[in-house]
């Protein structure tokens, strides 16, 4: 079969190099991906796997680049007018997919349907949206209700459509056909099993390496890393940590490594019950040996965090430093809060949503026995863990948070704030702190990029300084990739085939 | 027989109305899909628009009499993850389950009827305790590990199959199928071979009790007397016999299989609706969740309803109600 | 009876199995004798003891003779732990699965009429899902716990139980000496218990026998699932579901030995009813 095979690509080399001289091969990357698309209707559903692939068939007018900082997109340019008003150069000469012209009408168009649909997912990104203007063929004007410095940011995320596409089609059509601007397309698709995208010929901006991609959604951890283990995939996403010592032995394959934005940490209840005390906070801090779960758990890949997200992301503070593991202090802590004996809490986890969570939650409530608290382990599905949690009958949970724009005030405005009206609804554990609401609501409102980061680092200073998290550390993402593949995969997860390459 | 088929059909539809209700209100109670369904971002007005978008605002007992009207019209409502029907996306992947469940039948017949007819006539041979003690070993390994140990062995270290997925499908008289590509056909083998596991054990025992009593009877002792061939003796008259409880078990052991076509679908990542289940399971997919069961249960009233008709044709004696 | 013990002195394999099993149930039962630390407690474990392999091999330490799991537990102490909630699982839920079953089943067979078609309609019902369906999807919705479990799997059963029960209490009901006792006036649930139970309880007792080595290997596929019991008491089935994603990376003795232990406990029940069922089964033989 293998020589079969050989002979047959030989001979098919030899008949191109002696037709033309000059011809590039099609290049064709297989990925093993951890879950499969479910729409290819860019407002149906934000979640990453849906997105990541939507991403290589339709664009933004805006997109965030390798570092999370923003470039051109279908936008060329953009500027504030005023305080309020935003203005978008588009890109002049992009077709669709179907031929369509790409203009003002479909970006107008593509934001509110994104804003009205009524099963629309993006509503919150465009939601301080007041109105669109038209200008010219390729030129909007953005109004918003208030100043709204992470515009940029949050447009970005609503893909375009053509408009005369959509409008001409159903949603049922829209879910499994999609038309966009983007590098590829879509040309067979077998859900669950594999989607076939290929380059677009009249693609406006550069020309991808990779002619086509084959995508294999396989869920299952282990068989996933077998397919790359036996030669059946190119790239494997979601390496599981345990498993990178059997893929850096392997021939001919390497294992990639990018830092995530995914911060695992746990929650408390801070109003009421044991935790409600600051000493009983920082006394479970001191008790978790995070260098532990690092190494054990996490095999290594992963980075422990000191604050609610890491440095590549805008907000961050340099100065804050993530207190030292000292089970001695820890109970002495405690029995200052007036538990000398620790006490009972239920601790809730899921163990199927994040890099070995159910082994993590089970480490942290073994590290608290030995400090005298007794945790009573509630490890759940995800669907019972979160439903659990987000009705905020929860005391203690651990629990994942990913700042997927680049920008901290994500976290603040959904964990940090007071929980009311669009803000804190994250906040699990109610944690309350006028001095931080207040600068929370000033950044909001800051357009300038030096002051808004200062504000931001101050109210990181206070939450970490009243415990009103106990960050774990931010996860690493694991790829294992053939050798000759030339990819530096993105902090989101986003898979863009148009980035990857081939070293020759 | 007709008024009697009827009847049946009257108490399935019946049964199936009960059985609505009961997993209706079981997947209703529990976990709210909106939560999980929209981004963590989401404000909570977008929360409470989309509630109100899918109906899950209302008590429960509208939206349940919403679901029965709508049903009876055969619409089991939209995933809430694809834009498309719930029916269709189960009805879509059935015959993917359906490939790989007689893929797994094919497969333990093969193995077990030549290994029963073995055990049955030479008892005593250790090939024969071999047999019968591999078998039982078989089914004692749960499906996934098995499924593991085969890709880690065939996959991996020979690079002889591949790991997983569906490979390469062709269309033959209107069906697309694995079956019709030696590229489908390497796909499909492991996933088979782990689903069947457990009817092999089952299989050779039948085979082997069937063949034991044939061989008593009369006419085999006489057509051997007779000087044929033994090997065509066996095969002729005892493999007959022994075939009508084979395929009786086959029938009933139908809907087991698709059921544990859950595990080995996910193992192999292979397509079909036992995996879709599982996932909508996960993502609380309710209107998924309902057209699978309710699937599900038709399918397993019909074949316990065609086991029973034959079992009447071949036994008119059997009082049938 | 004694054609019981006749049989049994002939098969060797029954004898192997049996002693097996009844090894494996002793050391579980008398686990706290026989390991040092109780891998449930959690105070008593770290993860500085986490994955140490097997004592005969490099960095192989003599706490753990089998080594030890990623939270740092010894293989061979959660084994025999474990071992117990596994069999506790599959007896509790095949005793409550038959208690249920056959109570309906001979109801549902010794009275007849409107009682016989409500049962016999709801085992229909019940039998429209196969088992393995209605334990993943209830106790997905109800989270892990070993009760929850033990009652899930017990109501998903009973059917089983219920027909056979049915079948035989109708070929006895009108016997003889159940015709007699009814003349001198005993009582319907004195009947039932005292004179049929006593006579259909074989088959049961073969269907049970296989039942439990079923819902051992279900606990196990739930656990691999991500249901059914709870992390921080690992049963075996949790245990093979939990180490079987670190085969690829060489930790085979999280697999090989508590996978060896269910395969052993799963083959000599199955043995044992196989044998049973041929033995007790006049028909099959």
């Amino acid at each position: 079969m293998k020589k079969t095979r050989l002979f047959g690509l030989i001979l098919v080399t030899m008949t191109f190099v002696l037709l033309i001289n000059f011809t590039i091969v099609a290049e064709t990357m297989t990925i093993a991906t951890p879950s499969d698309a479910l729409t290819l209707d860019p407002i149906m559903l934000s979640e990453t796997p849906t997105i990541s692939v939507q991403m290589n068939i339709f664009e933004g007018l805006v997109h965030l680049d390798e570092n999370m900082d923003i470039q051109p997109g279908l936008a060329s340019s953009w500027e504030v007018e005023d305080d309020t008003t935003w203005v978008f150069h588009l890109q002049k000469g992009v077709k669709f997919h179907n031929g369509d012209d790409f203009d003002a009408e479909d970006v107008k168009f593509s934001i509110e349907r994104a804003k009205n649909h009524p099963k629309s997912q993006f509503k919150s990104p465009v939601g301080q949206v007041e109105s669109i203007e038209i200008i010219d063929d390729y030129t909007i004007a953005i109004k918003t209700n208030f100043p709204y410095p992470i515009l940029p940011r949050k447009i970005g995320r609503i893909l375009i459509c053509s408009k005369d596409y959509v409008e001409a089609n159903s949603d049922q059509h829209l879910q499994n056909n999609a038309v966009g601007t983007g590098p590829y397309q879509v040309s067979s698709w077998e859900k669950d099993e594999e989607m076939v995208l290929t380059a677009y010929e009249d693609y406006w901006g550069e020309k991808p390496e990779v002619d086509k991609a084959i995508l294999k959604p396989i869920s299952n951890p282990a068989t996933r890393v077998s397919s790359f283990l036996s030669g059946e995939v190119d790239i494997l996403m979601d390496l599981p940590v345990q498993d990178v010592e059997r893929v850096e032995e392997a021939k001919g394959v390497k294992v990639v490594t990018r830092p995530g934005l995914r911060l695992i940490f746990l929650g408390v209840n801070t109003q009421e019950g044991p935790f409600s005390k600051l000493k009983v906070r920082q006394a479970v801090y001191h008790a978790i040996n995070e260098d532990a779960i690092v190494e054990h758990v996490m095999n290594g890949h992963a980075y422990k965090a000191g604050q609610f997200y890491p440095d590549t992301i805008f907000g961050y503070n340099p100065d804050v430093k993530r207190v030292p593991y000292d089970p001695e202090k820890a109970k002495q802590l405690l029995a200052e809060a007036g538990y000398p004996d620790g006490f009972t809490i239920q601790f809730d986890s899921s163990n199927d949503r994040y890099m070995n969570d159910g082994q993590i939650a089970q480490a942290v409530a073994i590290q608290l026995a030995r400090v005298g608290i007794n945790v009573e382990l509630n490890v759940q599905t995800k669907s019972a863990h979160f439903d659990k949690v987000l009705s905020r009958n929860t005391d203690f949970y651990l629990l994942g948070w990913t700042n997927s724009l680049g920008d901290g005030i994500q976290f603040l405005d959904g964990l940090l704030h007071t929980p009311e009206d669009s803000y804190g609804r994250f906040n699990l554990g109610n944690y309350s702190n006028q001095e931080v609401d207040k600068l929370i609501e000033e950044a909001a409102m800051t357009l300038d990029e030096e002051k808004r980061s200062k504000i931001m680092q101050e109210a990181v200073r206070i939450g970490i300084e009243e415990v009103a998290y106990l960050p774990l550390h931010y996860q690493q993402q694991l790829y294992g990739m053939k050798e000759n593949i030339k990819w530096t995969p993105r902090p989101d997860k986003y898979v863009k085939i148009s980035t990857m390459g081939f070293d020759n | 027989m007709l008024i009697y088929t009827g009847k049946r059909i009257w108490q399935t539809l019946i049964v199936l109305f009960a059985v609505s209700i009961i997993v209706f209100i079981m997947i209703n109670i529990n976990g709210d899909p909106v939560q999980t369904l929209l981004p963590p971002e989401a404000e909570p007005w977008a929360v409470e628009e989309l509630r109100e978008t899918l109906g899950l605002n209302k008590p429960l007992y509208i939206q349940y009499f919403n679901f029965i009207k709508n049903a009876v019209k055969g619409d089991m409502g939209i995933s809430y993850y694809q834009q498309v029907p719930a029916l269709s996306l189960v009805l879509e992947r059935l015959p993917k389950t359906m490939e790989l469940a007689v893929a797994a039948i094919l497969i333990s017949i093969v193995i077990a009827i030549p290994a029963g007819m073995y055990a049955a006539i030479k008892p005593e041979s250790i090939l024969s305790k071999l047999i019968m003690f591999s078998s039982l070993a078989g089914i004692s390994l749960p499906t996934f590990l098995s499924g593991i140990l085969l890709i880690l062995l065939f996959a991996v270290n020979f690079s002889l199959l591949p790991s997983s997925g569906r490979g390469e499908v062709a269309q033959f008289l209107g069906i697309h199928s694995s079956f019709f590509t030696l590229d489908g056909l390497k796909h499909i083998i492991m996933p088979a071979a782990t689903l069947g596991l457990y009817m092999v054990a089952m299989l050779i025992r039948l085979v082997r009790a069937g063949m034991q009593e044939v061989l008593k009877q009369d006419y085999i002792l006489f057509t051997r007397a007779k000087g044929m061939p033994a090997k065509i003796v066996y095969i002729r008259h005892a493999l007959k016999n022994t075939m009508i409880p084979v395929i009786t078990v086959i029938g009933l052991q139908l809907g087991r299989l698709i059921a544990f076509s859950m595990i080995t679908e996910k193992i192999f990542a292979w397509p079909g609706m036992g995996k879709l289940i599982l996932d909508s399971i996960n993502r609380l997919d309710r209107p998924v969740i309902m057209s699978y069961i309710l699937v599900i249960a038709a399918l397993f009233a019909a074949i316990n309803l065609v086991v029973d008709l034959l079992y009447y044709y071949f036994d008119p004696r059997i009082e049938l109600g | 009876m004694k054609d019981l013990i006749y049989y049994f002195k002939r098969d060797k394999m029954v004898i192997i199995a049996t002693i097996i099993l009844t090894v494996i149930i002793l050391s579980s039962i008398f686990a706290n004798f026989i390991v040092p630390h109780n891998p449930y407690d959690l105070a008593s474990v770290s993860l500085m003891d986490s994955m140490k392999p097997p004592i005969w091999m490099k960095n192989g330490v003599d706490k753990f003779l089998l080594g030890s799991d990623l939270q740092g537990r010894g293989i061979l102490s959660t084994i025999l732990y474990g071992t117990r909630i596994s069999l506790l699982v599959g007896f509790s839920a095949v005793i409550l699965g038959g208690i249920i079953g056959v109570t309906l089943g001979m109801v549902a067979g010794y009275f007849g009429g409107k009682i016989d078609s409500i049962i016999m309609r709801m085992a229909d019902i019940q039998l429209s899902f196969p088992t393995m369906l209605i334990a993943i999807t209830v106790m997905a919705f109800l989270g892990r716990g070993i009760f929850k479990l033990i009652v899930v799997i017990g109501l998903a059963t009973w059917v089983t139980y219920a027909r056979t029960a049915r079948g035989s209490t109708l070929s006895i009901k009108n016997s003889e000496y159940v015709e007699a006792a009814k003349l001198i006036g005993i009582n319907n649930t004195k009947i039932l218990i005292r004179h049929i139970l006593p006579n259909i309880l074989t088959p049961i007792i073969v269907i049970a026998t296989v039942q439990i080595a079923q819902v051992i290997m279900l606990e196990a596929t739930l656990s691999f699932l991500g249901i059914g019991v709870p992390l921080t008491e690992p049963s075996l089935g949790l245990m093979i579901s939990d180490g079987y994603k670190r085969l690829l990376s060489g930790k085979w003795w999280l697999v090989v030995f508590p996978g060896g232990f269910l395969v052993m406990i799963v083959l000599s029940i199955n043995i044992i009813g196989d044998w049973l069922r041929d033995v007790l089964n006049p028909k099959l033989k």
